[in-house]
């Protein structure tokens, strides 16, 4: 448990956004027309050397960081990381006002500090009816809409 | 007596005054939510103006617009989540004054220093329209180009936590700005999936690198209530006198959200960081900025809305719209067969006139409505944070998707603000990304077509380099590294001292 | 990044799980009824511009009985030149005849031709329904240049050989269109500046004189006629709007209709043949309304000019051919 702290500190970080800099680089110097890749080539290199820069001091600084991301925290955010990924994953095809309503429901009765349903569901209802007025009503946004409205 | 006092009984009239009334309203509230930008806003109500007379339509879309852009920094302020790209800057100061229980005067400053903001520009618009609109057309590409390395600058003092932090994260922004589909150069880059052809769009970014890293850390905190659960009572007398005791700071506000907003194509969106980088070198209390410093909040806003009324004076004299939500309006005087162009004064005072002075009580009416909704609006904070951040989750969801209607732009959302909460954790700025974001396209395009027509004339050189307005610029610009510069050493060397004592 | 193609490979299948489970529980309704509902028109380009609020004008009459009987509304669907939008069209729009989609001749045909494997669509998997409007290309300078007609601009760029600067909104519209062949028939070496901020950005860098010439649309030129010059009409006659401006071809200079910017209303193709039938018959007399469409259009400096489906198929056929042989070189 502690190992997969210490994975998640500073330091890992800023060997991340490293990576990242080494995928974009590689990305913008594989484009075939030079003068259409020249300004990403310009910036992934720049980043690069940012992020190189950036992961020097730290290595210099001997400090391998706060942990960011512990086991607890991870345990904390997992249900409703979850809940937020399958919501925005299938909202378009279940419809938005169904999913809506299924993920604050869900989001809120997860992380709710009572649990009461009666006051979920009210809370869901509002807050889903006042989306509607505002969007199809008032703005006349044409949401996907599947199975319900 | 002038032009515009003389129609300016028209917007008194009951049915324009209730429209404007309701415009204003509804503009805060659409403003206040994330997600929901000022040209979404207009661009979504045109279809109404389509069956109003063209007097009753133009108030509607020009109230809409005034209080869209105010209303962005409500939740900027209460939420951490800028309503449009011009709010981020208020995020800096505002919110911090919301963890220390202030939350209802950042409100009060937000919409003081947007009302003050708001009248100078559209007086700007009412009695220098002819002579801005030459000068607005004087700016070419090169310029642009250096507005934009201008706008970098401004990164170094949205990093927090280190500078070189703050440059890195610029750089992801400005690279992921070139994704997609470019039309100057005719090319499709990085687009591995189609989801990603039409680019990053600025919304959907804002939306995912500011709200989805605040929805999870609510869910962290809940349940329970957000640890800036109070709000203090501020008399709004206070408020005011903060607000009239700081003139420089509304002046450099003004000055800058005039110019950017003037300037067509310089994205007006960046107004509010340029002020707010300028005014923290002009001050006395820099080193409070961005720990809830008044100052900072108010140079913000008085920016984002002094850039209103100088935005429309490229579309109504010489129809060229030189911003997005410009380019809506003119969608929409043209329905009404309404040209913008140099006769449009002379053709359709009544309507031209009625609609400026519409603008003009807009900005009161905002600020009226405004704080008397603060104390309400300031309450949202003591919601319960599952709620919040339910609610957050859902309305970027729509938000985001009501943008292009597109939902690409919901799961690129997504991503990236997945993305951003592991940064932000790791110490990399949202404010940088965001901002490479917004000043990518202009660089990168402006460079392109500056570079084309120098080929075919002078050379690229003495095109980018000299003529009066580019020396200019590249003063600012050298004068700003030197201010960030010397801010940077007085800041170590104060740690320094502290270090030692 | 590969997440995000099995997250596409994933909607793919749950889109056809829907799909396959609404054709279950609804029976298709029969084309005899249609339009039963309110049908949808997308435009590739955003809310306010030329593309959109025309399309909202040309279709304002659609609940009348005599002609669809159903509202129509319209879905802003812009990005990368209209390509997200038609891509998005053409991928998933039903053909059943309420999801229709406004379109820009050349520009989608040209990208069809310029981009095979980025853009989904072309004439094959489109149907024609009617045209509602036909921008020209104008040639303009700033009102201060010394050129007074388009031989004096090709006097100056045979004599500068690519010192001429002409602008315009892109590549693979209509600007860059008219300029390839303004070039070709005056046989002239000049440079094309797509501008970064579309037409109206073009057309402002006109004014200020940052270029020497353009190419613009005639609809937004016309209405800034007072700030610049307008040298000729990049089509087969003079425009009513600005009857004084004489074409290019009259000048001399080889330049016929096909940069001209056509929109109409088009559907997915497999979209029933009855349903299309009665679109056909109905959405050109919805466009020619004279008390408030075209009253409107003129109001709105639009120039109006209907078309029926033939005339239309023929249209994009021909433009076609001939794009195809003057994008050849651009093309890789």
């Amino acid at each position: 448990m502690k190992r997969i702290a210490d994975v998640m500190s500073t330091s890992s970080g800023d060997v991340l956004a490293f990576v990242f800099a080494l995928v974009a680089a590689s990305a913008s110097f594989a484009g075939d027309d030079p003068a259409a890749y020249a300004f990403p080539q310009l910036i992934s290199a720049l980043m690069l050397i940012f992020c190189g820069a950036n992961l020097i001091r730290r290595s210099l600084a001997r400090f391998a960081g706060e942990p960011v991301l512990t086991m607890q925290l991870a345990g904390k955010i997992a249900p409703g990381g979850a809940v937020i990924v399958v919501y925005v994953l299938f909202a378009e095809d279940v419809g938005f006002y169904l999913s809506a309503i299924l993920a604050f429901f869900a989001l809120s009765f997860l992380y709710g500090e009572h649990r009461r349903l009666s006051s979920i569901g009210i809370a869901t209802g509002a807050v889903v009816g006042v989306l509607y007025l505002m969007f199809s009503v008032v703005l006349k946004v044409q949401v996907p809409r599947e199975f319900f409205l | 007596m002038p032009d515009f006092l003389q129609y300016m009984g028209n917007v008194f009239e009951p049915f324009n005054f209730l429209i404007l009334l309701l415009g204003t309203a509804g503009g805060l509230i659409l403003g206040a939510l994330p997600g929901l930008s000022p040209t979404m806003a207009v661009a979504l109500l045109i279809p109404f103006t389509f069956h109003m007379e063209p007097t009753g339509g133009l108030i509607l879309l020009g109230s809409v617009y005034t209080a869209t852009v105010a209303g962005g920094a409500v939740s900027a302020i209460l939420l951490r989540i800028p309503g449009a790209p011009a709010n981020i800057a208020t995020t800096l100061d505002g919110h911090r004054m919301v963890q220390q229980g202030r939350a209802a005067q950042a409100l009060q400053l937000s919409f003081l220093s947007s009302g003050v903001g708001g009248l100078l520009g559209v007086l700007v618009l009412i009695f220098f329209t002819p002579v801005l609109a030459q000068w607005a057309l004087g700016f070419g590409p090169s310029h642009l180009f250096w507005m934009a390395v201008l706008g970098v600058t401004v990164i170094a003092s949205l990093a927090s936590d280190s500078v070189v932090k703050g440059l890195a994260a610029g750089c992801m922004g400005l690279w992921i700005s070139s994704i997609g589909y470019d039309g100057v150069q005719g090319v499709h880059r990085f687009t591995f999936t189609s989801h990603l052809d039409g680019g990053i769009h600025i919304i959907a970014a804002l939306v995912g690198l500011f709200a989805v890293p605040q929805v999870i850390d609510m869910l962290a905190r809940a349940p329970g209530r957000s640890s800036a659960a109070s709000v203090q009572r501020h008399s709004l007398w206070q408020a005011l006198r903060q607000v009239a005791g700081k003139p420089r700071t509304l002046a450099i506000g003004s000055v800058v959200g005039v110019i950017v907003g003037l300037v067509p194509g310089a994205g007006g969106q960046i107004a509010g960081l340029v002020a707010y980088d300028q005014s923290r070198k002009f001050s006395r209390m820099r080193d409070n900025y961005g720990k809830g410093e008044p100052e900072g909040l108010i140079a913000a806003e008085t920016a984002n809305n002094a850039m209103v009324g100088p935005s429309l004076v490229p579309l109504l004299t010489l129809s060229i719209p030189g911003s997005p939500t410009a380019a809506v309006l003119l969608g929409g005087l043209l329905i009404h067969g309404i040209f913008p162009g140099p006769d449009l004064f002379t053709d359709y005072p009544d309507v031209s006139w009625t609609f400026i002075d519409a603008l003009l009580v807009g900005q009161v009416l905002m600020v009226v409505l405004g704080l008397a909704l603060c104390r309400l609006a300031a309450k949202v904070i003591l919601l319960p944070e599952n709620y919040l951040a339910a609610a957050v989750m859902v309305l970027a969801v729509f938000g985001t998707y009501s943008v292009q209607n597109s939902y690409s732009d919901v799961l690129i959302m997504a991503v990236l603000g997945g993305g951003m909460w592991f940064l932000e954790k790791y110490g990399f700025g949202a404010g940088p990304l965001v901002l490479g974001i917004v000043l990518g396209p202009i660089a990168e395009q402006n460079f392109v077509y500056g570079r084309t027509i120098a080929t075919a004339g002078d050379g690229v050189l003495p095109y980018f380099f000299t003529g009066t307005l580019n020396v200019i610029l590249i003063a600012i610009i050298v004068a700003s590294i030197a201010g960030s510069v010397a801010l940077e050493i007085r800041a170590r060397r104060q740690r320094e001292r502290e270090a030692a004592s | 990044m590969k997440p995000l193609q099995l997250l596409e490979r994933r909607f793919a299948a749950l889109a056809a799980a829907v799909m396959m489970m609404t054709m279950v529980a609804v029976p298709p309704a029969s084309a005899a009824d249609y339009p039963e509902r309110p049908v949808g028109v997308t435009v590739a380009y955003g809310a306010g511009g030329a593309t959109d609020f025309q399309a909202r004008i040309v279709t304002m009459m659609s609940a009348q009985e005599d002609y669809l009987g159903q509202p129509i509304y319209i879905i802003n669907k812009p990005g990368a030149g209209g390509q997200r939008g038609w891509n998005d069209f053409v991928t998933r729009a039903k053909p059943n005849g309420y999801e229709l989609a406004a379109y820009n001749v050349p520009h989608f045909i040209a990208q069809s031709i310029a981009f095979p494997d980025k853009v989904k669509y072309n004439i094959g998997n489109l149907e024609p329904i009617a045209n509602w409007g036909a921008d020209p290309a104008v040639l303009i300078v700033p009102k201060d240049s010394p050129f007074d007609s388009a031989r004096d601009v090709v006097e100056y760029a045979k004599g500068n050989p690519g010192r001429l600067t002409v602008n315009g909104a892109g590549k693979f519209v209509g600007h860059h269109i008219a300029f390839l062949q303004f070039v070709r028939a005056a046989g002239v070496e000049t440079t094309y500046v797509p501008h970064p901020k579309g037409g109206a950005g073009a057309l402002k860098d006109v004014m200020g004189g940052q270029v020497k010439a353009g190419f613009n649309n005639l609809s937004d030129a016309f209405r800034s006629r007072d700030n610049l010059k307008i040298l000729a009409v990049a089509d087969l006659q003079r425009h009513d709007f600005l009857p004084d401006v004489p074409t290019l071809k009259e000048q001399g200079i080889d330049v016929d209709d096909s940069s001209v910017n056509f929109r109409g209303i088009m559907a997915p193709a497999g979209t029933p043949p009855e349903v299309i039938a009665f679109l056909a018959e109905r959405v050109p007399e919805m466009f020619n309304n004279k008390r408030r469409v075209a009253k409107k259009m003129k109001d709105g400096g639009s120039p109006l000019r209907v078309m029926g489906r033939d005339e239309v198929a023929a249209m994009w056929k021909e433009r076609q051919a001939y794009l195809t042989e003057l994008l050849k070189d651009l093309v890789q």
